[in-house]
């Protein structure tokens, strides 16, 4: 009886365990069709942090994957929700396995890939946003945040009547730390008595503590919102949405969410990384050195919403271009 | 800052805090009746998960939140009832199985919302719950404010606190509940059904934890995306035992958790430099000090995470 019991209770514990890693991992799209004139089958694969229907940071990333396999006819596997513990782990896997290419969608990936590198030489680890790179196979790729901060300021100071901003951001990490910054110095740039209150949820995901901090700002006098937090951007926009003042989209196209509360979007062209990386791969050119691109290559964009005036258009068009000419700096304050 | 401590700074601060702390009490409750059982349910938050994830489907494919919640309901009580197959009649380690529950919830939220919804860069919206004013009460000034303007799940969850205290305290249900948590052995001897009242005090905490997760979905929101229930399952096990096993113990824990959460994303605002790590973990460490403070010693069910053999 106890023996049939115990056999009972492997069986369950292992088909939820199988059931739930079958949830989070999702297999390798197995393809046969050849790559467009490509005489190698590259074997490439994307490591996420999060979930692809993240509305954000990682389904910006399962976007680039489609396009490489588009343009470049060249497939590409994932895994989503890769955890800090596991990093190292599954470097080495796929070092072991001979992939061409490892990306790595964050820059918390950097240490863990510098470590493992060096044992496979014939492995390329790209991580995605670290500023710095490792002879000779590691290297970073990012998008310069805070130029999409700087112009999302620009929106919002243009669309403020109370002269009071709220800005929302996950971690102070640099990258999301600077693109506040930036959004505050180009909103006092453009009028100097407009007030910033910068928070910080600590989360990705929580999107309740979003809406709650949204409504929080909202109701000490903020009407612009802003927030660089992934899916607790969602939660921001619905509080924008309920006390009626507006919000500013941000990475991915979000005025559809809630048109009319969401004037415009700076949205990423994070697929474009992913296609120049593989491009450069095919090419024999990637270089074990940290790059970063923004408006001058592309990779920032903007969705404009149906009520944008023509000043607002002509205004940011603008600081665009003062962007990709470098003329101004990077406001990042630091810690 | 100067305006910190107004009226309305005050009316904002509190119905906030109501808002944060609905979620937890809901599971929280939930999590009472299970331990009191002598069930550790650690399980809360994947429960919420599904709840708050079936709620979004429940609207989406019938077009009714009330419909949504009902069926949160039912899939918190289907996963409670896996739980309770698990921990009460094959009898395995109560922790070990809460955990597996919630990874089991995430992979099947994650995977049956792709399943029904593909991959989308906007969240596939639904019907959701609105904000009721209670007629009369709502126009008291300050109080109508704070507590009779929120949407009908949170009337219900704070309706559950008196009503679990009855069943508890007044009714012969409650004291075989009761005594199972304390001393199963006693309670079989005089004939009551140690295993179906544990498995049954499990179901009734997966209905509830699937509530919670629903309130998130449809009382706050009006979509669904992963992992949103965000650690609060973990915080409502927390308030259980601070609320010493007890339904006005459980509803202080959750309301203090609340206003310190409430309070700390406004004190973060006022720009005072306090190092915001440390206001993000006030609300834990004010409702560990408020608590032991107010209740003193815990004293768990004494069968608290033991299974009953005969």
């Amino acid at each position: 009886m106890f023996e049939r019991k115990r056999i009972l209770a492997l069986l369950m514990v292992s088909v939820i365990l199988v059931a739930s890693l079958a949830g989070c991992t999702s297999k390798p799209k197995e393809d046969t069709s050849a790559p467009v004139d490509s005489k190698k089958e590259y074997k490439i694969v994307l490591l996420l942090p999060g979930p692809i229907n993240d509305q954000g940071w990682n389904a910006t990333a399962y976007e680039g994957l489609q396009l490489v396999e588009k343009d470049l006819g060249i497939k590409m596997e994932y895994i989503e929700s890769v955890q800090q513990a596991d990093f190292e782990a599954v470097f080495t896997d796929y070092g072991t396995k001979g992939y061409d290419l490892v990306f790595a969608h964050g820059t918390q990936f950097f240490d863990a890939a510098a470590k493992v590198a060096p044992q496979f030489p014939e492995t390329f680890y790209m991580v995605i946003n670290s500023e710095e790179g490792q002879e000779p196979n590691v290297g970073g790729i990012g998008v310069r945040e805070w130029e999409g901060g700087y112009i999302a300021g620009i929106i919002a100071a243009m669309n403020t009547e109370s002269k009071q901003l709220g800005a929302i951001g996950s971690f102070p990490f640099p990258v999301i730390a600077g693109t506040l910054d930036a959004f505050e110095a180009a909103a006092q740039a453009h009028d100097p008595s407009i007030k910033v209150t910068k928070t910080y949820v600590n989360s990705w995901e929580d999107i309740q503590k979003g809406k709650e901090t949204a409504l929080a700002m909202a109701e000490a006098g903020a009407d612009v919102i802003f927030c660089s937090a992934n899916q607790v951007g969602l939660g921001s926009i619905e509080a924008a949405k309920s006390k009626g003042v507006k919000a500013i989209g941000y990475i991915s196209p979000q005025n559809e969410v809630a048109p009319g509360t969401v004037i415009s979007s700076v949205t990423y062209n994070t697929p474009g990384l992913f296609k120049k990386t593989v491009e450069q791969l095919i090419n024999g050119q990637l270089k074990a050195e940290g790059t970063s691109l923004g408006w001058a290559d592309d990779v920032l964009d903007m969705q404009w919403g149906d009520d944008v005036g023509q000043d607002v258009k002509d205004a940011v068009n603008k600081a665009i271009q003062d962007l990709k000419d470098g003329k101004i700096a990077n406001p990042y304050k630091g810690q | 800052m100067k305006d910190i401590l107004n009226i309305t700074f005050l009316i904002a601060l509190l119905s906030a805090s109501i808002r944060l702390s609905v979620p937890i009490l809901f599971a929280a409750l939930g999590g009472m009746y299970s331990e009191r059982s002598g069930v550790v349910n650690i399980g809360l938050e994947g429960i919420m998960l599904v709840g708050a994830f079936a709620g979004v489907v429940g609207s989406y494919f019938t077009g009714s939140y009330w419909i949504g919640a009902l069926v949160a309901v039912l899939s918190g009580i289907l996963i409670a009832a896996l739980f309770a197959l698990i921990t009460v009649k094959i009898k395995i380690n109560q922790i070990v199985s809460g955990v597996a529950i919630n990874l089991l919830a995430v992979g099947l939220t994650s995977f049956f919302y792709r399943a029904l919804f593909g991959i989308t860069t906007v969240p596939i919206t639904v019907k959701a719950f609105e904000p009721v004013n209670i007629p009369v009460l709502s126009n008291i000034p300050v109080i109508g404010e704070i507590f009779f303007r929120q949407t009908i799940l949170v009337y219900v969850a704070f309706i559950l606190v008196p009503i679990s205290y009855y069943i508890f305290y007044k009714t012969s249900v409650g004291l075989s509940i009761r005594t199972v948590g304390e001393h199963p052995m006693a309670a079989d001897t005089v004939g009551i059904p140690v295993n179906k009242v544990r498995t049954i005090c499990v179901l009734v905490s997966g209905a509830l934890a699937g509530l919670g997760g629903c309130f998130l979905s449809l009382g706050q929101f009006n979509m669904f995306v992963d992992n949103m229930v965000s650690g609060r399952g973990f915080i409502a096990v927390a308030a259980v035992i601070f609320g010493k096993w007890s339904p006005k113990g459980v509803l202080m824990a959750s309301l203090i958790f609340g206003v310190a959460d409430a309070l700390q994303i406004r004190i973060q605002m006022s720009g005072i430099s306090i190092p915001y790590q440390f206001l993000l973990m006030f609300p834990y460490l004010l409702t560990v000090v408020a608590v032991t403070g107010i209740v003193g010693r815990t004293t768990s069910p004494k069968a608290l995470g033991r299974p009953y053999e005969k």
